[in-house]
């Protein structure tokens, strides 16, 4: 029987599809619905992630093989219904209806529908149906209905539909085979749509009343599958009461989120530290391979420390941005985020945000990049832009070097002020994000936060492939996008930091012929020691002499009221591209060598000891704190520049993000050093 | 994988949704409740934020503007359908279309409901009063 009977009209502005002819399938369903899932299964761990041309709406692709070949699978983004009021259902409709590109065009759809909410997915399915690509729906957590007590009658949604039903089981590659055939059947025999003509129409109107879609799809609903028996979504209905809970919910979702940042810092170090020692490991061996003398020097280093030393500083980032992204991605699917974001809403919302960014905010204190990724998720485009925008103020991983020198040349023996003041610059960090984002929302990015509205799907396993494949993806997509990027500024760098080269001063050449004396002496440690102290002189005098020295000496009566001396200026300056190289810089300028850096009591001795040429010290009680307050607010991070172009599609963004955060970190020191001033 | 036949309108000729008393009895579902169904409505609408928990009822109007009612409409939130307050606050929880969605009460307060007298019971009879009978799209689901 018929529920509804909506007239077809059948047209046929398609050409029919030939056998053979099937190159692309787009895969389409509900959020939720175990699109992903399907993805996966359908076409391995090999899936291609790109954004739809001129959007950022994130488009993935993969392979699936049919009889007669390779057939291309897009995963269109997730959705509710097709009628254009977002970017992504834009995307969607223009995809279905072969409005993009003809290489975007699908020769037919898969319908993903969750067997457990069917009446909520038939909605997008009474709007994708009459657009006439043929259409396989393939049945996901048809399992999980049996077990709640769901009896499902396949055929009569098969006529109901118009087309084949294929239930699947993806997590266990249940079904996949017979959506294949599936497919390859409608190809031979295109299946017609039994709604089109009414809802087809209510569709191309926004504004037209969605009831008599509604009405098909409950109808449809539960004439084909049973009422869910009791047990159906009661522990659900349990674990929510908990974790959407005011209070107790927030509470858990701050222990949640603390346990991932421990598992972050925690696993993530020993990658890290892994990468760099590869890297140092293989800098050095190029090193000794390479021949010496005249261009040969230049060239080594230019491998070894451009080079190697730009994309092992990119790469040290992956091992954080993977973790965050598997975490989130577990907690994701298994249905916990969207309690996070629903927690989270109402204390967001007082600074103009949903409750969706507050998970980027917070993986921003861990890093930045995959923070601003993970934005996606934050439906609104000026929310979202507020977010990215506001994110790398959180004080990430590579502002605690940073952080850890200056609290050390401040405090070193006072625990409970150096304590405090670390804890002073986080809470700057996130309280200049806050204030920021208010700004934003009541100036450039004038208006309302959209209100919450947000599915709460039912609590399942998370998939492990899904999150192993997603976070390959977030890997790739850094190393592609931000890593060239990188790569380029850090040669430039390095060359700025090199050239012109200058000759050794005198002082170290005399260290040298004395070294060699005294080695003659039989005292080889001091000649050592004299070698070591020669070749500090030679890198402080090559760095002030080079073009990034030059920069610093020009622009330090700019920094001068921050209370800055020329060599700080020249820190900031070589640590534009990555904050935490302030250190090694500064190691370098004072003549500690690159390599004391890491040992904290040299390094602080040596800088306390630093005097102006005036005599007085350099890093003075004011000096600090305005050098502290100016890493904690400025953007020192250029992966986090080509990240944020890459997910707001243009270079403006992130040059006004550059802007603002430059000319808040410099008015927020100048007014911390000049008040300092005062009082010491 | 086809189930049995479901007991419910195999051959069936209304083609409304049936108004089951067995689902509406069961707790936890919102009870399927025929709008046209006489005695069902409270006569008043008021806005779902003032709902208690549990209540089932039917949406009679949106008053938001338009990109934030084209979301509330692609959850399921348009008017004729059913729903039922899951937690009450801000954000709420509703049930609707078979799933939970989360509301921010700043939207609820524009949604306007015709709760259900007996919420979770079969509709008894009363006064004929509907939200669906003022919306036009209603009527193409009578039976043809």
């Amino acid at each position: 029987m018929t529920t509804l009977s909506l007239p077809v009209a059948p047209s046929s502005r398609r050409p029919r599809l030939q056998p053979g002819g099937l190159q692309r399938v787009a895969l389409v369903g509900n959020p939720n619905a175990g699109k992903t899932t399907l993805f996966n299964a359908l076409t391995g761990l090999r899936a291609k992630t790109s954004n739809f041309p001129g959007t950022t709406v994130e488009k993935r692709q993969g392979q699936l093989t049919l009889s007669h070949g390779p057939v291309s699978v897009i995963d269109l983004p997730g959705l509710y219904s097709l009628d254009a009021a977002t970017q992504e259902e834009q995307v969607a409709r223009d995809a279905l209806l072969g409005r993009l590109s003809d290489e975007q065009t699908p020769d037919a759809a898969i319908l993903v529908l969750d067997a457990t909410n069917l009446d909520r997915n038939l909605f997008l399915a009474s709007q994708v149906l009459p657009l006439e690509v043929p259409t396989v729906v393939a049945l996901t957590m048809v399992d999980a209905a049996q077990r709640g007590g769901i009896t499902l009658d396949l055929p009569k949604l098969s006529t109901e539909l118009g087309c084949p039903v294929v239930p699947v089981n993806a997590p266990k590659n249940e079904g996949v085979e017979a959506l294949r055939s599936a497919l390859e059947g409608i190809v031979a025999a295109p299946a017609t749509p039994k709604i089109t003509n009414e809802l087809a129409e209510c569709g191309t109107c926004s504004g037209c009343p969605f009831s008599a879609r509604y009405d098909w799809a409950e109808s449809v609903g539960s004439g084909c599958a049973s009422q869910p028996g009791e047990s159906m979504g009661r522990t659900t209905e349990r674990l929510d009461r908990v974790l959407t809970h005011k209070r107790v919910g927030v509470l858990l979702f701050a222990l949640v989120m603390l346990v991932v940042f421990w598992m972050i810092f925690s696993i993530a170090q020993h990658p890290m530290g892994w990468i760099e020692t590869l890297f140092g490991t293989v800098g050095g061996a190029v090193a000794s391979v390479m021949p010496a003398g005249g261009v040969w020097d230049d060239a080594t280093s230019l491998l070894v420390d451009g080079v190697i030393g730009g994309v092992g500083g990119m790469l040290v980032f992956l091992p954080q941005i993977a973790i965050l992204f598997f975490f989130i991605a577990l907690l994701e699917d298994s249905g916990y985020l969207a309690r996070a974001a629903f927690v989270m809403d109402r204390l967001m919302h007082r600074v103009g945000l949903p409750g969706k960014s507050f998970v980027p905010l917070l993986s921003a204190h861990a890093c930045a990049l995959p923070a601003i990724m993970s934005t996606r998720v934050i439906e609104n485009k000026r929310d979202r832009l507020v977010t990215i925008l506001v994110a790398p103020l959180m004080t990430c991983s590579a502002r605690v070097p940073v952080y850890a020198l200056i609290v050390a040349l401040l405090f070193a023996d006072r625990p409970w002020l150096a304590s405090l003041t670390f804890a002073g610059a986080y809470a700057l960090g996130v309280v200049a994000a806050l204030v920021m984002a208010v700004l934003f929302k009541r100036t450039i990015l004038r208006g309302d936060t959209d209100p919450t509205v947000i599915e709460l799907p039912n609590y399942r396993w998370p998939s492990l492939r899904n999150a192993l494949s997603l976070t390959l993806d977030r890997c790739w997509i850094f190393i592609k996008k931000a890593g060239t990027i990188i790569l380029v500024i850090s040669v430039v760098l390095w060359a700025m930091a090199t050239y012109p080269k200058t000759d050794a001063p005198a002082e170290a050449v005399a260290l040298e012929t004395q070294a060699a004396q005294v080695e003659a002496e039989g005292n080889p440690a001091a000649a050592e020691a004299m070698r070591a102290e020669a070749e500090h002189l030679t890198n402080q005098n090559a760095l002030d002499h080079s073009i990034a020295g030059r920069i610093g000496n020009f622009i330090e009566p700019v920094f001068a009221p921050l209370g800055f001396d020329e060599r700080i200026s020249i820190g900031v300056f070589t640590s534009f591209a990555a904050r935490e190289v302030i250190v090694s810089t500064l190691a370098v300028l004072y003549g500690v060598g690159e390599d004391a850096a890491e040992d904290d009591a040299t390094m602080r001795e040596t800088l306390l000891a630093a005097k102006r040429d005036d005599g007085t010290p350099v890093f003075t009680l004011a000096t600090c704190l305005s050098l502290l307050v100016f890493y904690v607010l400025a953007m020192q991070c250029l992966p986090t520049q080509a990240v944020t172009k890459r997910e707001t599609g243009s270079w403006g963004w992130a040059g006004f993000q550059l802007a603002y955060m430059t000319v808040l970190a410099y008015s927020a020191a100048l007014v911390t050093y000049q008040v300092a001033s005062l009082w010491a | 994988m086809a189930g049995p036949e479901t007991p419910t309108d195999s051959g069936d000729p209304t083609p409304t949704p049936p108004a089951d008393p067995d689902r509406a009895s069961r707790p936890g579902t919102p009870a399927v409740l025929d709008p046209h169904a006489p005695g069902c409505l409270d006569l008043e609408a008021k806005p779902l934020s003032t709902l208690p928990p549990m209540k089932v009822a039917v949406i009679e109007r949106v008053d938001e503007e338009h990109d934030h009612a084209d979301r509330l409409k692609a959850l399921g939130l348009c008017v004729g359908r059913k729903l039922q307050v899951v937690k009450t606050g801000d954000p709420l929880i509703v049930r609707v279309l078979g799933s939970r969605l989360g509301l921010s009460a700043r939207l609820a307060e524009r949604v306007f409901v015709a709760p259900c007298m007996n919420s979770g019971q079969p509709p008894e009879a009363g006064p004929a009063l509907t939200a669906a009978q003022t919306d036009e799209s209603k009527t193409e689901i009578n039976p043809a």
